[in-house]
Order: structure tokens, then sequence, then C-alpha cells
């Protein structure tokens, strides 16, 4: 059947076609197909007849059956605009709980783990960043207090990534080195966290040292540069070393190496934490305790001292030269001695009152609210800004999840049209079949 | 629907308006073809009646760039009938069904009553698909196009296979008894 269809009709069976269309609609045909014209008024004649009985019923069935429907004001439509209320209010009851559940994990420090940036108040909002994310939490440990280790103590706090909340400070006891906290159960959104966690002071002498990872739109890495030089000053730190990479595609990047005076340091890692065109990727906060260290360099400075004082006393009562040769060369060892003592002591005590302050800036496609007008408060007051970005949050996370929802109606939506494709196939398979069978 | 009146002028524009127009052009036309095929004067009532209710129902499907509107009838009282005939295979072994009630013919000179006699016999010869085809030609009248566009093949096609069809007919009714 398939190969004739792209067949031409012969003429001859064209022409005994349209002979009886001709005959069937009354018109003189060739002689030469009389006979087929004479068949084709046989065939039209045996048409079986419609009895008056059988139109009438025929007639009174369909009008009782159609005209009721028929009458009603365009049924079928109406049916759709039911139809449409239904899906409307369906629709409209899912965009309202995709709203309710984006702006309830939105909140007022945004869902946890989330990579969307947001402009940091200045005030309480290390700790509204540091909640914006599971927090690192564990229990300190008296590293940075704790004098029960002979050789001093270490311990750092880490947050990193999604977890940048107040570390977990860990490693006490003598030679621990700096280790990051587990990952603990997130803060209270509703609640302000704490600044992370200082040396208590209480006399002993530790070193603090401090890494801060900042993420910012790529160009954006110049001005979060900018914003740093000036929390340096602020905080009367010096800049040590800094590297500042611009690239229009992704690749700007900034490093810092900070020395900030240690009563400073948790002032400038707030200020820094705070900055308006950047979040903190990673924090890590260390101490290493070195009152012990810093005693012996003492205790050797000062018997280094008494040493040559003594020394200088053999001096003045010495009498022959070999004598007082020996005394000069004592001294002389002495005082180096003192000196290397020294320049060690003031090195630690530098250490100790300048913390190290590493700061890395990565540039990326991050997503930048507006900033904030007028004094930045920060914490969860309305502004044009906040419901912009709510808005376009909750169409996001919308648009995102009518994609998911597509994406997984689309296999069945597949499915459906092969069953009913098959379905259709069967019942015209079993249809041809029942005529053939007649 | 009682009374099948005349379409009403303003109802002309109507579907109910169309469809009124269509089943009086199309009635006696579709009765035929599905006696013909059913063989069953009931049988056949109940079809033509059940094509036009579906066709009513199914009106908004209609598409008039994909063929005339009595294409489209005649494919939905085929399939109609042909769920007939699937029906009756089924109950056919517990109802045996009554003759269809013979019709009164007019008087005709014995040379013709002989012709058409021979013609009738020579169609039971033929296959229920074979007088499908000459029904919707013969006794709906549908066009060869129309004929293509109710049994889903070409046109071309559907005039290869009426062509074919005609020839059995004719050996069948020239064929010595």
């Amino acid at each position: 059947m398939r190969h004739s269809d792209e067949l031409p009709l012969d003429p001859e069976v064209l022409a005994e076609l349209e002979a009886i269309d001709a005959t069937l609609a009354g018109r003189i045909v060739d002689p030469v197909h009389s006979e087929l014209a004479e068949l084709t008024i046989m065939l039209a004649a045996d048409r079986p007849p419609v009895p008056d009985e059988v139109a009438r019923r025929l007639d009174a069935r369909l009008a009782s059956a159609l005209a009721p429907a028929a009458r009603r004001p365009r049924p079928a439509r109406r049916r759709r605009i039911v139809f449409g209320s239904a899906m409307g209010g369906s629709l409209a009851a899912a965009a309202a709980a995709v709203a309710a559940v984006a702006v309830l994990s939105s909140g007022p420090a945004g869902p946890a783990g989330t990579t969307i940036n947001r402009p940091l108040a200045a005030n309480g909002t290390t700790a509204r960043s540091l909640a914006s994310t599971p927090a690192a939490h564990a229990p300190a440990t008296g590293v940075t207090a704790g004098p029960t280790s002979a050789a001093g103590s270490s311990g750092a706090r880490s947050a990193a990534g999604p977890a940048a909340g107040p570390g977990a400070e860990a490693g006490a006891g003598a030679g621990a080195g700096a280790s990051s906290g587990s990952a603990p159960p997130a803060l209270d959104l509703g609640v302000a966290a704490p600044t992370a966690p200082a040396p208590v002071p209480n006399g002993r002498k530790v070193i603090q040292s401090a890494q801060l990872q900042l993420a910012a739109a790529n160009d954006r890495v110049a001005t979060v540069a900018e914003e740093v030089f000036t929390v340096v000053g602020q905080v009367n730190g010096i800049v040590q070393s800094s590297s500042v990479t611009s690239a229009s595609a992704n690749g700007g990047y900034a490093t810092f190496a900070l020395s900030i005076p240690s009563g400073n340091l948790q002032q400038a890692m707030t200020l820094l934490s705070n900055l308006r065109y950047a979040t903190v990727a990673s924090r890590t906060d260390a101490t290493q305790d070195v009152n012990n260290r810093y005693n012996a360099d003492v205790r050797a400075l000062q018997d280094a001292r008494a040493l040559r004082t003594a020394l200088l006393k053999q001096l003045a009562t010495a009498y022959t030269e070999a004598e007082i040769q020996s005394l000069y060369a004592r001294i002389h060892d002495a005082e180096a001695s003192i000196s290397s003592d020294e320049a060690t002591l003031h090195g630690l005590e530098h250490q100790i009152g300048f913390s190290s302050l590493s700061v890395q800036i990565n540039g990326g496609p991050v997503y930048e609210a507006p900033p904030a007008t007028g004094s930045s408060t920060g914490s969860g007051g309305f502004t044009l800004g906040r419901a912009a970005h709510d808005a376009l949050r909750v169409l996001t996370v919308a648009a995102g999840g009518v994609l998911i929802g597509l994406a997984a109606l689309a296999p069945v939506a597949l499915l459906l049209a092969l069953i009913g494709w098959f379905a259709y196939a069967i019942r015209r398979r079993r249809r041809e079949h029942a005529l053939d069978a007649a | 629907m009682a009374p099948i009146a005349p379409v009403a002028a303003g109802d002309q524009g109507t579907a109910w308006g169309r469809f009124e127009a269509l089943y009086r052009a199309s009635r006696d036309d579709v009765y035929a073809y599905v006696m013909t095929l059913l063989r069953d004067a009931a049988a056949a009532e109940d079809v033509t009646a059940l094509a036009f209710e579906r066709a009513f129902r199914r009106r908004r499907t209609f598409d008039r760039h994909r063929g005339e509107e009595r294409a489209w009838l005649f494919g939905i009282a085929r399939n109609a009938a042909l769920d007939e005939l699937r029906r009756r295979r089924r109950v056919a072994a517990l109802v045996v069904e009554p003759e269809a009630a013979a019709v009164e013919e007019p008087v005709e000179e014995d040379d013709i009553i002989l012709r058409r006699t021979a013609v009738r016999a020579a169609l039971q010869t033929l296959s229920a698909r074979d007088r499908e085809l000459l029904a919707l030609k013969f006794h709906a009248g549908l066009s060869n196009a129309e004929l293509a566009k109710a049994l889903g093949v070409s046109e071309s096609n559907a005039g290869t296979i009426l062509h074919r069809t005609v020839q059995k007919l004719r050996k069948a009714v020239n064929a010595p008894f």
C-alpha cells in the first residue's frame, strides 16, 4: 500500500475512476465505460434506504441526547474556565507555598549553606554572617587560657566555607598544632552569635594568628582590597605584603599578610568579616601559649646580664694581663649572649604584641545585593533592597521548582504519550482485524 | 433535534447549527454505509446514532485543514461500526441476531432484477473490507479524497484500492454461475 502511495495512477485506472464519479454525478460517460457505469448505477441503487421510522427514531435519539448539551452555553469552554480556575487556584497555592518556604528558609540571615551573598552590616554581623551557615562550634579546651601546659599550648578555631562560624578550639597540650574544629550544630539564626573567641587576658603570653578567606564578585576584588587597607589603618596594623590581581573573568585574587596589634585583632577580624562587597568563606583563629618560653627567654637574658655584671666586677680586680684578656673574652661572649637573648625576647614580644593575619580574597560570580543605604545596622529591618532580594530569591526558587517539576514530568509525559500511542495502535489494529474477520 | 427543521439563519454559524446541517446531509449516507457493513438494521441504527453523538462531542477536534467534515464524520462512523463488529464477534456465540427486515423493492423488469441479483451475489463473494470500500463510495457517496481520509490512506492509494475492488466485483458479476 505504501508503495502505491508513491506511484501515479495508471491512465486507464484514472479514466475508470473518473467514469465512476461521472456516473454517480449523473453525467454521461464514454461508451467504453458503459459496463462500469451500469455497475455503478446498480451499486448506487442498491444502497440501503433509511426507513422513515428509523429516520424518526434517529432524529429523536439525537435530539434527546445532544440538544440539551447543545443548549448549554458553551459547556466545553465553561469546563475549561472551571478547569482553569482550579488550575489557577492550585498554581496560586503552590506559588504561595513556594514563596513561604523560600521566605522562611532565607530568614534574616539566609539559608544554611547558601552561596548567595548579602552585604553584611557593621555591628553584630560577624555573628550574622557566621550564623548564616552551620557554624563550627566545639567546646573550648582551655587552650588559650589554660596554664596547664608547661611547654605552652596552641589552639586554632577554624570555620571554613559554609561552616563559617565561631571556630572550635582544639589541640591542647604540648606541641599541639592548629587543628580545625568539627562540624557543630547550627546556631540559632535568630540570635546574634558571639564574635570569635579571644584569649582570656590573664597575663599569660599568647601568640595569636588568624586567616580569613573572603569571597567577592570578580569586579569587586579591587574594591574589597581597598577596604582591607582601610581596615588595617583603622586598627593601626601593618600591611607586610599584599598582592591584588584584577581580572575580567573569574580569577580576581588578592592576598594580604598583615600584622595587627593583638589587642585590635578581634576588631580587625570583625571589620574584615563585614566588608560591604565580600562574604566570609572561611576563618581560622589560632593561638599559641608561649608563656613558658617567654619566661625562659627572660631568665636567660637575666642570667646573661648577671654574668656580664659579675665578669665586669672580676675585671675590676684583675691584675695580670692574661686574666684581663680572659675576662674581656668572657664579657664579650656574655654581651653577645645578651644581645642574642634580647633579640629573641624582642621577637617573641613582637609576636605576642602583633598578631599575624592572612587575608585572601577570591573573586567569583557572587551575587551582590544592592548596598544598603544609610546606616548599615542590618539585622532584620525591612528595606527595599532586602525586599527586592527576597523577591528575587522567591522567583529564583519558584523557577527552580518549575524546572525540577518539568524535569520530573517530562519522562512521565513521554511515557504516557507512548502508552497512548500504543493503545491507539492496538485499538486500530483490533478494529481492522474485526473488519477482516467479518 | 426531533423537529429537524431547516437551519435558521441565525444558527448557521453556531456549532449546533453546523452540526445539524451535517446531520441532515449525511444521516442517510452514514446509515447506508453502516447498514452495508453490519447487515443489521437495528445495529445500523444504533451505530449511526452513536457516530453522530461522538461526532458532536468531538466536534472541537475537527480540523478543516485536515479534510472535509464528511470524511471526518465517516472516520468516526467507521470506528463505531468496527467497534460494533468487534462486539458482535464477542457475543456471536451467544446471540443469534435476527435477519434484517426485508425492504420492499419496486417492481422492475426481469432483466434488471437478474442483473441486480447478480451484483448482490457478487458482493457477497467479496471480503468485508472490499464491501466496506464499495459502501463508502457507492452508498455513502464519498469522493476519493474523502474515502482516503476515512480509511487513513493517501488519495492515490484510495483510488488504486477502489479500482482493484471494482475490478474484483466486475469479475464476480461476470463469472458463470
